[in-house]
């Protein structure tokens, strides 16, 4: 947080101490206490929350929608959603779990919405990918990613994932992008497990039919 | 159609290729900020001056607590400004003491027997207030300058 937004909103010495020094605090019994800080409308304790998920969940949004603005848009506006209907959060799930729905069914949604609008922005890429090993590995035999250069190599990746449905492409960004186990996976979807992987078996079948070229 | 693992493996790693995508330099820095601001603007327009200030309130303990103390000072001193004597009566409130520290009105006035008797008494007893220096015109009975009359609601009349 910012030195401005702290001043603004007067919670620079506010931090959640354990009783002791030997007792540890687990990352979920400390969501809750800033939940129930922001419940009762403390900003300062709801902005912690969002520094703790806000990579996590950009970066879903991200692969999600190949397009920076449109994940940073739908970011923001899954904290804002999350923030108003905090009143109704139980703690049944974890806070992650659930601002993770919210995101979730606010993309789906949105992308329903955006079918035909296809755009990416791969500038922002990070090249260090190229010391990847995976990368190294995959390039290093008789394929066309030998002759492709990185960025058709991202941007064939992004156009394979946008050909699924947005329910299978949210299981392969959540599981083998960010790399979110199955049972997690079933609570921010709210569907069993079961369905997660005949989800995640069958959009693996498509984008392998579709990357075909660059898994030999 | 029959998947070879290994095959899902390669495009696991292929996909895996996707975590290198970041945002901008420094993007996250002012992600939450953005957030609140966006919160902070959205509650001011379409809150009222009482939740503001209630949240206000909630937000700053120190502001709740100083506010406590002025308003506790401000009843303190309220409280001691009435406690002094009156600087002026009123002819209605004169004549109502001095009307009560007659003892038949006195009595009337903390009867439970109140009679049609008691009723003309009290009239008479009112006709000394109007001494010298005052209007020499016989007094009309007015219901307004005879508050007492109303002081005590009889359950039972004589016959």
């Amino acid at each position: 947080m910012s030195t401005s937004a702290t001043a603004r909103l007067g919670q620079a010495a506010l931090t959640i101490e354990p009783a002791s020094a030997n007792e540890e605090i687990s990352p979920r019994e400390e969501d809750r206490k800033w939940v129930q800080l922001a419940k009762e409308g403390d900003l300062g304790a709801y902005d912690e929350l969002i520094k703790r998920y806000q990579e996590r969940i950009y970066s879903t949004l991200y692969h999600m929608t190949s397009n920076h603005e449109d994940a940073n848009d739908l970011a923001q506006e899954a904290f804002i959603k999350a923030f108003k209907a905090l009143k109704s959060f139980k703690g049944d799930s974890s806070f992650y779990t659930w601002v993770y729905r919210i995101a979730v069914n606010q993309t789906i949604n949105f992308l329903k919405q955006r079918r035909n609008r296809h755009h990416m922005s791969l500038n922002d890429a990070d090249w260090n990918v190229e010391n990847d090993p995976d990368l190294v590995s995959l390039i290093s035999h008789k394929t066309p990613q030998r002759e492709a250069n990185l960025s058709e190599l991202q941007e064939k990746l992004n156009e394979a994932l946008q050909k699924l449905s947005e329910v299978h492409r949210m299981v392969v960004v959540l599981h083998d992008v960010q790399g979110v186990p199955h049972e997690e996976i079933s609570e921010i979807m709210n569907c069993n497990v079961g369905t997660v992987r005949s989800r995640l078996f069958y959009a693996r079948q498509q984008l392998q039919a579709i990357l075909s070229d660059y898994l030999k | 159609m029959k998947t070879n693992p290994k095959e899902f493996e390669k495009l696991r790693k292929l996909l895996a290729l996707k975590r290198h995508e970041l945002p901008p330099p420094g993007y996250f820095n002012g992600f939450s900020d953005n957030v609140i601001d966006r919160l902070q603007t959205e509650w001011e327009t379409h809150s009222g001056i009482w939740q503001q200030v209630l949240m206000l309130f909630r937000s700053r303990p120190a502001i709740s607590w100083s506010f406590s103390v002025a308003a506790v000072f401000v009843l303190f001193a309220a409280t001691n400004a009435f406690d002094g004597p009156p600087s002026g009566q009123s002819e209605t409130t004169s004549s109502l003491a001095d009307a009560g520290n007659s003892p038949a009105t006195a009595s009337m006035m903390f009867s439970t027997n109140f009679s049609p008797t008691s009723f003309a008494n009290a009239r008479i007893m009112l006709e000394p207030i109007a001494g010298p220096g005052t209007n020499p015109e016989p007094r009309l009975d007015s219901l307004f300058s005879t508050p007492f009359y109303h002081q005590v609601q009889p359950a039972r009349f004589q016959p």
